[in-house]
């Protein structure tokens, strides 16, 4: 092979452009976990309700570094138990109505099998008590038509589903309900 | 049905106007569910599911023929498109596509425009044999697809290149390349032929584009992840859904006026030909949203089959 400029340009550009591309594949999946929490709504959104504070209340999140406060635009890498690092943005804020919507900026399938992901997390009143509810539409982490199984849609799903629901568990503990 | 909605909205109106279809039943929506693998035809005054089609599994998107009698799914995961009979309600043909299908709009000569996926091609098929006629470059990741009332101009939203390119629909000879936003995914063209609207996902704007000048006009701030957008009939409103959001945008003018709660991960729209009513299509809560558009208000919330992604309006005609 004769390596000309144009040769390394296009491989340089190759390497740079393949795989964001590849990153949005045409059939998103879902996840939806709910956790009942026996303490007011109010004192729920206290624990989660700033972007920054994902490592205070979740366990699989090691590290959180933080810029934006809680205004959309606002981003946050998060170094997670297994040592990878996700930066995510923040894309829909709201006090009020108790929910924060972001999504992955930058992926790292090598220790989360989703190559892009958003996520709304929403708490609500139910009962005498709170629902938090965590929603996940997402792409697996190959999204070719012939994926390896670790990078398939129910490698996807799985890893979606149990980093949801450990993270509904994290809020549970740190409130300190009893239910 | 973003890419071509008002492109096939038009030809619907014009087919009509000249006799050339006889009007058969108005208000029919066709809803595609991309996990359920399913069309869902439904009548809009009523609400009641007509019937459901099943198609193979995970279709992206598609469109109907300008005579509202076929419709067009593209299995981006097959390599295929499922051309669908709505009178009789199956898969009459399978037409084999390059790589991953996914945008498609139906011309008024028999043939079909598709982007595929996972490259930056657009190839205009043969809709009765499948053959590729033409190929043409787009840019990275051809999401939809729409042409100009007119049917001379093909614009394709190239999410990865974050441009729209516009084609000579008779040659795919590009006119031009026109900068938008970051991720540009949905794509409407209005029904005057003069403008366009492309949705564009990540910057959480919507790129008025001039299709005569080829030109953006103004980028307009909507919701978060906007990932629908449809014309209404007189071209005044502009409904725009955001799938992060949870919510509707509607634009009149350069201006977004009102802004809706919908069900959960709304994406595809259509506005019925009297311009009052919009259909959203709510990925997550697997229903479709009714919007009176004078009011800004959910009137209603449909149950459709899982994952509905794409709406498409048949003025009259199409499925019985």
């Amino acid at each position: 092979m004769i390596i000309t400029k144009r040769t390394l340009l296009t491989l340089a550009l190759a390497m740079t452009v393949a795989w964001p591309a590849a990153a949005h594949g045409p059939t998103p999946q879902k996840a939806e976990e709910k956790i009942a929490i026996a303490a007011p709504p109010d004192k729920v959104w206290a624990v989660i309700k700033d972007f920054a504070a994902f490592a205070t209340w979740n366990p699989a999140i090691t590290k959180c570094v933080a810029e934006g406060g809680n205004a959309p635009g606002a981003t946050r890498v998060i170094t997670l138990k297994s040592g990878g690092e996700l930066t995510e943005g923040l894309d829909d804020y709201n006090d009020k109505e108790m929910m924060y919507a972001y999504r992955l900026s930058t992926e790292n399938v090598a220790v989360f099998p989703v190559s892009f992901y958003s996520a709304t997390i929403t708490v609500k009143a139910a009962g005498e008590g709170s629902e938090v509810e965590w929603v996940g539409r997402f792409y697996r982490g190959d999204t070719s038509n012939f994926p390896p199984d670790n990078l398939n849609d129910e490698a996807a799903v799985k890893a979606m589903k149990e980093f949801l629901q450990a993270g509904l568990e994290g809020i549970k503990a740190k409130v300190g309900a009893k239910s | 049905m973003q890419r071509g909605r008002a492109g096939v909205a038009v030809w619907l109106g014009l087919a009509l106007w000249s006799g050339i279809m006889s009007p058969v039943h108005a208000g029919t929506a066709v809803i595609l569910s991309q996990t359920a693998a399913k069309l869902t035809v439904l009548d809009t005054e009523t609400h009641d599911v007509r019937a459901t089609i099943d198609l193979p599994k995970s279709p992206s998107h598609f469109t109907v023929s300008p005579d509202g009698r076929e419709a067009y799914v593209t299995h981006s995961e097959l390599g295929q498109v499922s051309v669908v009979d709505l009178a009789s309600r199956a898969v009459v043909r399978t037409l084999r596509a390059p790589g991953s299908p996914f945008g498609v709009v139906a011309s008024r000569r028999n043939t079909l425009f598709v982007g595929h996926w996972n490259s930056d091609q657009v190839h205009e098929l043969d809709a009765g044999t499948g053959a590729v006629l033409r190929s043409a470059t787009a840019g990275k990741a051809p999401a939809h697809l729409a042409l100009t009332a007119d049917g001379k101009l093909l614009l394709a939203a190239a999410r990865e290149a974050d441009r729209v390119t516009i084609f000579d629909a008779a040659t795919l000879d590009v006119r031009a390349t026109v900068p938008v936003g970051r991720a540009p995914f949905a794509l409407a063209t209005s029904h005057d032929g003069r403008s366009a609207a492309v949705a564009n996902a990540q910057a959480g704007t919507v790129s008025r584009i001039d299709s005569q000048t080829y030109r953006v006009v103004k980028d307009v701030r909507v919701g978060a992840m906007p990932y629908g957008v449809a014309f209404s009939a007189d071209d005044a409103t502009v409904i725009v859904t955001n799938q992060q959001s949870g919510t509707v945008s509607l634009l009149v003018g350069d201006a977004v006026v009102t802004t809706a709660k919908v069900g959960s991960y709304p994406e595809g729209t259509a506005i019925a030909p009297d311009g009052r009513t919009a259909y959203v299509a709510n990925w997550f809560s697997d229903d479709v949203s009714v919007i009176d558009i004078a009011t800004a208000k959910q009137t209603a919330r449909i149950k459709v089959p899982g994952g509905p992604r794409t709406v498409v309006i048949l003025p009259d005609g199409g499925a019985p």
